[in-house]
């Protein structure tokens, strides 16, 4: 028997999953006012946004500007990091997996991290 | 699985679909990254290989490739990359391995349960590495496997039956 391509109750499975992303991809957000740098799963610095910064954890530089942070440099590889843009909104985060370095806009909600 | 004998021809077909996998991946990380997609994630055209084994019954080649795949990365693109691509096609080969044993589920439903353990694997690796930072992520991974899952299936569709003339009717890897 061939295994059908398509069956009606995929559109539940898919309906759920774009939902549940949907809901937190969509969810109101609110500009954050500090950002927390973490390097090794320790909080390296807590910076205000509203003031134009540069702070570098090794070889990551992080850059506060207009009241958004982004990285702006970084030696790893795939350059993931640089390529997340300007966070702004709380929960914003950009993280650097070579270098273990993660850049967050504080005021996250901790219960979305533990509940989804 | 157990009982069978390691033949020579089961161990060259194994090196093809590894070769055709790793090739793939390869070929993947040349296409730019598209502006929709959320940092890091990738379409997964590799996985159309473990996904064929596993759906097909062969757990233990499609966990072989994984591995060969996680090798592939980690010569590649670094530790970090290396056991979180191993850890994605483990767990997506088990599930999908486990939910093909109903023989009514469908392509599209094991692709795409595929590609979001693929992505939940991968990001409980990066959690190790970084902290609960990444779970920011889980939404826009759960949302992109939706769409990379279908693509999976998509081409499965039409390929499978080549695939399978290769492993030669009814035999298994």
């Amino acid at each position: 028997m061939k295994r059908p391509f398509f069956r009606p109750s995929d559109i539940i499975l898919v309906a759920a999953l774009l939902v549940f992303g949907g809901v937190f991809i969509f969810m109101p957000k609110n500009e954050g006012k500090t950002v927390e740098i973490m390097a090794d799963g320790e909080l390296k610095a807590t910076l205000p946004l509203s003031i134009d910064t540069e702070y570098a954890v090794g070889e990551v530089v992080v850059v506060i500007e207009k009241g958004a942070a982004r990285i702006e440099k970084s030696d790893c590889k795939d350059k993931i990091c640089v390529g997340t843009g300007k966070l702004k909104n709380k929960g914003d985060t950009a993280v650097c997996l070579p270098n273990k370095v993660s850049v967050r806009v504080s005021g996250y909600r901790e219960t979305d991290g533990v509940t989804w | 699985m157990v009982n069978k004998k390691i033949t020579a021809k089961r161990v060259a077909l194994l090196g093809v679909f590894a070769a055709v996998a790793v090739a793939l991946s390869a070929a993947e990380n040349m296409i730019p990254p598209l502006p929709f997609m959320p940092p890091g994630a990738k379409l997964g055209l590799s996985n159309i290989i473990t996904m064929f084994l596993s759906m097909n019954g062969m757990l233990i080649p499609s966990v072989f490739i994984s591995l060969a795949k996680g090798i592939f990365s980690l010569l590649t693109r670094g530790v970090t990359a290396g056991a979180m691509s191993a850890a994605g096609g483990i767990l997506s080969s088990l599930v999908i391995f486990l939910l093909a044993k109903n023989k009514k589920e469908s392509l599209i439903s094991l692709g795409i349960t595929g590609a979001v353990s693929h992505n939940l694997a991968q990001l409980f690796v990066s959690f190790f590495i970084v902290g609960d930072t990444v779970f920011y992520y889980a939404p826009f991974l759960i949302v992109f496997a939706v769409i990379s899952g279908s693509i999976t299936s998509l081409i499965m569709k039409y390929t499978s039956t080549y695939a399978a003339r290769i492993l030669g009717g009814k035999d298994k890897l």
